[in-house]
């Protein structure tokens, strides 16, 4: 009887919870599952952007396939690997970036002194700035000619010619991951900042008064105890990096030296009117992800999701 | 060779001054128990002594060395928080011995050091475990362990057994004496709780609002206290106090009572301090005379509340049985050596 009684109460909270749930699978299905879905189908066909009606089912051509003893399709072109190599550094290097300074900062913001609220919401500017206006700010601010940089550094006699920031293609990865650190630190500082308020300060009393030294104290003692923190960050911002699309399309278009996954599918698609290839690239860019995230999971299983012990 | 001596040491938070000028000398190896209200300075005198805050004027003396602006690694002292304050992160063996690593001592030597104290305290089975894993009590243990593993000369406790249970704290409080004659090291110790002042006090120091009351031995501060501040809040329950008048032959009660009084007695306001103790049933007529209004049942003794004349009640504490019932009319005979005067400004007589 009063088992029955429970039975029937957990199964009406289970009801209620996929009544709850319902609305935002709906908008998730709409939004994600659907658009997904379709770019999987049409990556499997030779559609065209004009006449997406006309398009013929062609199997995996546009990912892979051998005519003639020649290799085709987008896994076999050196352009997608290039956005690959491209997307990877650009990744790796801001995320790294951003976290050491980020923490830096974080640690300074985390100091007792005077104007810190004034500094808290100065730090934020970057990161509230629209993508596309930060970077065509910073577009003009690296101009060769008449960019502020360049002017700056020649005056300053550090550079004896004027650099073409975005133009050389030596150069140009690491003028937008730099912008990008400048972009993002402040979120990866924010975020830092909360796990360091949150932080035992009786902890850091007793080791003054045991004359640790503080270097030591921050490697022994607050890295480990914001380290959840830290790794949340760094997947955060790797997979956001890993689709990076706004800032290097508006600082150097489709340039093959900052070529990313994301610029690359749309390259494809509208400049090319592939949309069948198009598609293709972004279903890769999307398992490739895909796989980066499964990794990160797998990587910081029991980290972030609570260890269990 | 570590006294403390603090010099009209004062310190302040912006604009507001929490500690009003202490002047105090603590011998070496002496317990000394500072203990007052929420609020009145334990805490800062005892962060000011360990050096995390730092003194607005005054000077803080320890060992014959003038450390008021040495930092507090170099002044010798360890401290003992009343959050423990261990490192969550670590193990037990790591937060004993991660103070210590400065201090250039070989490996071996420390690892002999961590262990020999943990033998000491009884924690030797929990070397491995996390904070998290330990309870109160045991946490309590590191803290300590981690603060006599340095070797200090003087031990700063925060209100340390303050997170225990009764029963645990009684046993720890013990353990706290024994290790005190053990290390013949200078203690400080803050509390709010009395019987862990008294018992564990060579000296109390009662702080009120930042400035020093009284200082002296626990009988001493608990049967003579220098003022009403004192008396009151020393002892449970409180002291009875009572507004009296000069009156023939002694001091007249509210009531009608009559308690003689040797000595020159001030006119103005008078008030009589009697602790429940030293009040027991009158075979005749008593000092004090009322109604019982409640009876407070403690196994062993009980507290009978009394209502006497002009709206005053007076506690005392009842040991035969079988007690006497609310309602019942009782009269009460004093110590008249154990009563104690204050005058109109609430100093004793
Ligand atoms: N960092 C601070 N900034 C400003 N005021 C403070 C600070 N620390 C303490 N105070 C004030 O100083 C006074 C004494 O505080 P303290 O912590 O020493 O009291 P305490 O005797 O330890 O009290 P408790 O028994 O509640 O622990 C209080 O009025 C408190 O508000
Ligand atoms: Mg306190």
């Amino acid at each position: 009887m009063a088992a029955a009684a429970h039975d029937s109460l957990t199964r009406a909270r289970v009801r209620t919870a996929w009544l709850f749930l319902a609305p935002m699978l709906l908008v998730l299905a709409i939004v994600a599952l659907w658009p997904l879905a379709r770019t999987l189908l049409l990556s499997l066909t030779d559609a065209s952007l004009g006449n997406a009606g006309a398009a013929r089912f062609v199997g995996f051509e546009n990912y892979l396939v051998k005519e003639d003893g020649v290799w085709y399709g987008l896994l076999a072109d050196p352009l997608w690997w290039l956005a690959l190599r491209n997307t990877l550094t650009f990744a790796f290097v801001s995320v790294a970036a951003e976290v050491v300074l980020g923490t830096l900062i974080a640690l300074i913001l985390n100091a007792r002194f005077r104007f810190r609220g004034m500094m808290r919401a100065a730090v934020l500017v970057p990161w509230a700035i629209p993508t596309v206006v930060s970077a065509k700010m910073w577009a003009w601010m690296l101009h060769d000619q008449f960019g502020i940089v360049n002017d700056l550094l020649l005056r300053l006699g550090l550079i004896g010619a004027p650099l073409a920031w975005l133009a050389n293609a030596d150069l140009a990865l690491w003028s937008v991951i730099a912008v990008d650190v400048w972009k993002t630190t402040p979120f990866v500082a924010l975020l830092v900042l909360a796990a360091l308020q949150m932080l035992p300060e009786d902890c850091y009393e007793a080791a003054r008064v045991d004359g640790i030294h503080p270097v030591k104290v921050f490697f022994f003692v607050t890295l480990p105890l914001i380290r959840p923190a830290l790794i949340v960050a760094v997947i955060f911002r790797f997979l956001d990096a890993m689709r990076v699309f706004d800032l290097v399309y508006v600082m150097t278009g489709n340039a093959d030296a900052t070529l990313t996954l994301s610029v690359h599918a749309r390259q494809i698609l509208v400049d090319f009117q592939d949309a069948g290839s198009g598609s293709a690239a972004s279903v890769l860019l999307f398992v490739v992800i895909a796989l980066l995230s499964v990794l990160c999971l797998l990587a910081m299983r029991g980290e972030v999701l609570g260890r269990r012990q | 060779m570590a006294e403390v001596k603090l010099v009209g040491l004062r310190k302040s938070f912006g604009r507001t001054e929490v500690i009003h000028g202490v002047d105090l000398r603590i011998e070496d190896g002496e317990f000394v128990v500072f203990v007052g209200p929420s609020g009145c300075g334990k805490s800062t005198l005892l962060r000011l002594i360990s050096g995390l805050e730092e003194a607005t004027a005054g000077e803080i003396w320890i060992g014959g060395r003038e450390v008021s602006q040495v930092p507090p690694a170099r002044r010798g002292v360890s401290m003992v928080f009343q959050s423990y304050a261990l490192y969550p992160h670590m193990n037990v063996y790591r937060n004993i011995a991660f103070g210590l690593s400065l201090a250039g001592a070989s490996r071996a030597d420390m690892e002999a050091r961590v262990r020999a104290v943990a033998e000491k305290l009884q924690i030797s089975e929990l070397l491995e475990r996390r904070p998290r894993e330990l309870s109160g009590g045991q946490r309590q243990r590191v803290a300590i362990a981690r603060a006599i593993v340095r070797e200090p000369q003087v031990f700063l406790f925060d209100e340390p057994l303050s997170n225990l249970d009764a029963g645990l704290r009684a046993d720890t409080r013990v353990e706290i004496a024994r290790m005190h004659d053990e290390l013949q090291a200078t203690m400080i110790y803050v509390t709010h709780d009395q019987v862990e002042a008294m018992t564990l006090a060579d000296r109390m120091v009662l702080l009120n609002d930042g400035r020093v009351e009284q200082i002296g031995p626990p009988a001493e501060l608990y049967r003579q206290p220098r003022n009403l501040f004192v008396a009151g809040f020393l002892g449970s329950p409180r002291m009875n106090l009572l507004e009296v008048q000069r009156g023939e032959g002694g001091l007249l009660l509210p009531g009608g009572g009559v308690i003689a009084h040797r000595g020159e007695v001030p006119g103005g306001r008078l008030t009589l301090g009697l602790r429940s103790e030293d009040l027991h049933p009158a075979s005749g007529e008593g000092v004090v005379r009322g109604e019982v209004t409640l009876v407070e049942e403690l196994g062993e003794t009980r507290l009978v509340h009394l209502r006497i004349g002009d709206g005053q009640s007076v506690i005392f504490r009842h040991r035969e049985l079988p007690g006497p019932r609310p309602g019942e009319q009782i009269a009460l005979d004093a110590d008249p050596d154990r009563a104690l005067l204050f005058d109109g400004n609430g100093e004793r007589l």
